[in-house]
């Protein structure tokens, strides 16, 4: 589920935050995206992340009763985000 | 996938606990950072992150006591964490020492926090293997 990658973004940012569109307009093919907090109500709105690899932390996910089954998207826990952070070249906080 | 080497971690938050949900998600990223076998260096308390460190925050028994589980949290692990001074000072959030200066009425730093300058985030960022922030997310 980990492919390689260069960037790790993480969003925390609602979709309609200037931050949101600004993150995607930063990231590249090779990149990562990790959802966090409010970030992960992207999955609610159709196809806005295009064919990222996309994360979403888990905890969020259940908070804001967003189901991924039907997604590609990996939901992760704070080990998992710990593990990408450090399988990251660089890591972007938004 | 395991981890045989030691990592390091600083940590910057800068979202208040209670109106931003960024110190809880840094706690939970901190302990899952320990549980991993992973250090961390430092925690920084930037801008309106410096709220945490307060010893007056008084939240309601059934609720989370961010302050109190940062305390704990910091103070087991042995883990230094430095809220900005000049963030501090315009926030209210003063030690004795700088109660003493400005002539304040108080003080209110947790015993887990100092107060200084960021020149050891600087440090830290070179030293850590990586930094993450904690923002607010409005």
């Amino acid at each position: 589920m980990m492919s390689d990658f260069h960037t790790l973004h993480i969003l925390n940012k609602t979709p309609d935050h200037p931050r949101f569109s600004e993150c995607l307009g930063m990231s590249s093919s090779d990149d990562a995206l990790l959802l966090t907090e409010n970030g992960v109500l992207a999955l609610t709105t159709s196809r806005v992340l295009g064919d990222r690899t996309v994360y979403a932390l888990k905890s969020d996910l259940t908070a804001r009763a967003i189901d991924t089954h039907q997604s590609n998207v990996g939901a992760i826990d704070y080990q998992g985000m710990v593990e990408l952070s450090l399988k990251a070249k660089r890591v972007i906080c938004w | 996938m395991s981890n045989t080497t030691e990592h390091s971690f600083s940590l910057v938050i800068t979202g208040a606990p209670y109106s931003s949900q960024a110190p809880q998600t840094a706690l939970a990223f901190a302990e899952a950072v320990i549980a991993a076998g992973h250090r961390i260096d430092r925690v920084f308390l930037y801008g309106d992150g410096v709220h945490l460190a307060s010893a007056l925050i008084a939240p309601p028994s059934d609720e989370m006591n961010l302050p109190k589980l940062w305390s704990e949290f910091l103070a087991e692990h042995n883990i230094p964490a430095v809220a900005c001074i000049a963030s501090a000072l315009r926030r209210g959030l003063v030690n004795e020492q700088e109660q003493k200066r400005y002539e304040l009425s108080a003080s209110n730093l947790l015993p887990a926090f100092e107060i200084a300058g960021l020149g050891e985030w600087v440090e830290s960022t070179i030293k850590s293997t990586k930094t993450l922030y904690f923002h607010a997310g409005d």
